[in-house]
């Protein structure tokens, strides 16, 4: 199938095998003319399947066997993330969620609280939305960091085709009481590199870590202790709110 | 010795970011925080090259260090390269600087 999609203000062609890439980007489709356009072949579903394996071989959970259509969605992200590279756009894993025209990432380990800290906030703030649950693109235009919605959003698939500038990047870590403070670039970076897409080649891996570090310029970020107490979203909204100038 | 990966190094903004790139590098997972001495050190690993030649290096652009300062980060940094599996083409005599 072939048909194009804008995300994160790019315009791209995708010429799928599977139809399921389509009905994911359902919400994305565009009529302009495409900026760089993917295909995937029967290759690219392979490495997939052996990629999903390897990765669940190293987290010592039993491998799944995905269906091909499955994979063919996440070739073509992945081909998608390498060339979107030069339009200074990049993704990192976390949960953005979306509040009063701006936008807050969450990000943390696998299993640690994402989706249930981010439900905490949909069920305190009645406006607040998710952008992207899962696998957000974040994208510096004219010097700001803007967050972008993309159809790529994990299990529970929560994503809307906003683009909104970020207001600050929060890591969750389990704590006994809620809590949050602002944590400095340098203590923080690791993180946020373990968190973002690495692409194979040198040059995109060089320009993925000057996203990375050119975030560190323009964003706030901060450390969030979070029990499952949902008074945790109140605790972070404040606590990222109180430092914005005026 | 030598790096078993290639690794993108880039300044941070003071401390050092080091990540493995090319397909092969997938295999280990993470990346590497360093301070200035320990990225110039990666940088030597590009190539292979000994452990004398890359305390000799450290020795002329760090001159007032001391050889014991250079040798006990050089060593420990080794170390740690070598404990994570990112070292290869390593001579039988290179081996014994490492903590068994």
């Amino acid at each position: 199938m072939n048909f194009s999609i804008s995300l994160a203000g790019v315009n791209i062609e995708i010429h799928s095998i599977h139809a399921a890439v389509y009905d994911l980007c359902r919400d994305y489709l565009t009529d302009r003319s495409p900026d760089f356009s993917v295909a995937t072949t029967q290759e690219d579903i392979a490495f997939e399947r052996k990629k999903s394996n390897e990765e669940a071989a190293h987290e010592g959970r039993p491998a799944v066997d995905f269906p091909d259509d499955y994979l063919e969605t996440l070739a073509v992200y992945r081909k998608i993330c390498e060339k979107l590279l030069p339009y200074d756009a990049f993704l990192m894993h976390g949960a953005v969620v979306a509040q009063n025209g701006a936008a807050y990432l969450f990000t943390a380990p696998s299993g640690l609280g994402k989706t249930t800290h981010t439900r905490f906030w949909l069920e305190k703030y009645p406006e607040a939305f998710i952008l992207n649950g899962d696998k957000p693109i974040l994208r510096f235009q004219n010097g700001k960091l803007f967050a972008c919605g993309t159809p790529w959003a994990g299990k529970e698939g929560q994503n809307r085709n906003v683009i909104l500038p970020l207001r600050a990047v929060c890591v969750l870590f389990r704590g006994k009481e809620n809590r949050i403070e602002p944590v400095r670039f340098d203590k923080i970076f690791p993180l946020l590199i373990s968190q973002t897409y690495r692409p194979t080649g040198e040059a995109e891996m060089r320009k993925t870590l000057e996203l990375i570090k050119k975030t560190g310029e323009g964003v706030r970020f901060y450390a969030m202790f979070c029990n499952l107490d949902p008074d945790a979203a109140r605790v972070a909204k404040e606590g990222m709110d109180q430092d914005e100038p005026n | 010795m030598k790096l078993r990966y290639q690794f993108v190094v880039m300044d941070m903004g003071g401390d050092y970011s080091a990540v493995p790139v090319g397909e092969d590098a997938k295999k280990f997972h993470g990346m590497l925080k360093l301070n200035e001495t320990s990225a110039d050190i990666l940088e030597q690993l590009k190539e292979d090259t000994t452990p004398m030649k890359i305390h000799l290096h450290l020795k002329e652009k760090y001159p007032d260090s001391t050889d014991e300062e250079i040798a006990e980060h050089l060593v420990k940094f080794l170390n740690k390269l070598n404990h994570e599996g990112l070292l290869e083409h390593i001579t039988d005599a290179e081996r014994r600087i490492f903590i068994l």
